[in-house]
């Protein structure tokens, strides 16, 4: 890849934080200092660096030797190596018990020193002998050792290349060996995957059908005893009729069978203890003996308290309120708020006639017992 | 010219000639790798020596 002016440029603000006008100046500066210096005879010396320098009108750069290493840094250690241990045309004829341990098919230097390319095919073959033959170790110089050392090293790295093909052949096979592991592995993962999502699955299921209970018994569709929670008064109120504003009779024979009892003001705080007055009628205070007329029922309430509460209300107002609890299979114990106590249907639908604006949308007409 | 700049210009120059990149300064010439494969060498007193291989510093003028 080249370098162009720009991207130089670029590159020297990343390394020196400078502006990109101050380094383009500076960097013609420089060009035209050592242009200046050269055409003056002189050398330009840049430390560290190198020396630009005129030789029979060229402009020649010498590295300096720290840039030299620096560049060479991939190649530190390696020394010059003698090759004369290895060069054996001479001494052919003689066996030497040391000759032994070196390799047969060994490489004759002095025969192809003469070209140049010779020189690189014997340095390819070099390579391709490897440990075999001469190695650079850049990790000491021999250029100091004997030729007996030289030939100790040599079996030893033969005996270790031996021991690293080995050694590189159980990595293989280890390799493999976790390979089949990770694949595996891998499988089992995959397999694992596939019951979390019907884990779910069937957790959805169950919260679905749990809410869908809870739901039903909120509406009051289902009842569940002690699940849901009761409620004001304007939201429990159970219409037993739906149409609005209609007067509905409740024969005692469609409704569900249930205990009924008489109704007295069991509730502390109201006052209103039934008193032998007035038998029938839609005002006054309640009395016993109108129990086998008939009554207004405005709510069905779960909640006594409140149910005491509306009847306190009608009864401030002056009317005849009572409560009657009935026990409903359905909806557990409910109190009625009653109005008034009449001794026929007639006279309850004349007295509602009167009240109508007090009376809620559904309310229903019924005997007392 | 600061030494920071010049310190900078060594830098960039000696980084990008590792690299094996060549960096062309215009007006002045182009800086290039070269790489030097080991070699045998006949010494004087006749031995033979392999030189280890090195990479080194190529500096062409630009002709005015």
């Amino acid at each position: 890849m080249q370098i162009d002016y720009k991207k130089l440029v670029d590159l020297i603000v990343d390394a020196s934080g400078l502006k990109i006008d101050n380094v383009e100046k500076q960097l013609v500066d420089l060009i035209d200092e050592i242009k200046q210096s050269l055409s003056e005879g002189n050398s330009f010396q840049i430390e560290e660096f190198g020396t630009f320098s005129n030789l029979d009108g060229n402009m020649i750069f010498i590295p300096s030797t720290k840039l030299e290493t620096e560049i060479n840094f991939k190649y530190v250690g390696m020394e010059p190596i003698d090759l004369d241990g290895v060069n054996s045309s001479s001494d052919k004829g003689k066996e030497n018990p040391e000759d032994s341990l070196k390799e047969t098919d060994e490489i004759d230097y002095l025969d192809i020193l003469q070209d140049d390319n010779q020189i690189e095919e014997a340095i390819s073959n070099l390579k391709v002998e490897s440990e075999k033959n001469v190695v650079y170790d850049s990790h000491s110089s021999k250029s100091d050792k004997s030729e007996e050392d030289e030939q100790l090293n040599k079996m030893f790295e033969d005996i270790f290349a031996d021991s690293k093909k080995t050694q590189s052949k159980k990595n293989s096979d280890s390799k493999i060996k976790t390979s089949v592991k990770s694949y595996h592995s891998q499988n089992v993962a995959k397999n694992s995957k596939s019951l979390p999502i019907f884990l779910w699955i069937s957790l959805i299921i169950i919260a679905l059908s749990g809410s869908l209970i809870i739901a039903l018994d909120y509406f009051s569709i289902i009842n569940l005893p002690n699940l849901t929670q009761q409620t004001s008064p304007t939201n429990t109120i159970i219409n037993e009729s739906l149409d609005s504003g209609d007067l509905q009779i409740v024969d005692e024979s469609s409704e569900e069978k249930s205990s009924e009892t008489v109704v007295e003001a069991t509730q502390n705080g109201l006052n209103n203890f039934p008193k032998i007055e007035d038998q029938y009628g839609f005002k006054g205070e309640f009395s016993v003996l109108g129990n086998d007329g008939y009554t207004i029922i405005l709510y069905s309430l779960r909640n006594q308290t409140n149910a005491i509460s509306e009847t306190q209300k009608l009864i401030d107002a002056g009317y005849r309120g009572f409560i009657i609890p009935i026990s409903n299979k359905r909806y557990g114990m409910l109190y009625r708020v009653c109005l008034g106590q009449f001794s026929s249907i007639d006279d309850a639908s004349e007295a509602v006639k009167d009240v109508q604006n007090l009376l809620p949308k559904n309310y229903i007409i019924k005997k007392i017992n | 010219m600061t030494n920071k700049f010049l310190e900078a210009f060594s830098v960039v120059i000696r980084d990008q000639i590792i690299m094996k990149n060549s960096v062309d300064i215009s007006g002045l010439g182009t800086f290039k790798a070269v790489h030097i494969n080991q070699k045998q060498e006949l010494r004087t007193d006749g031995s033979t020596v392999m030189i280890p291989p090195k990479d080194i510093i190529e500096f062409v003028a630009k002709k005015d």
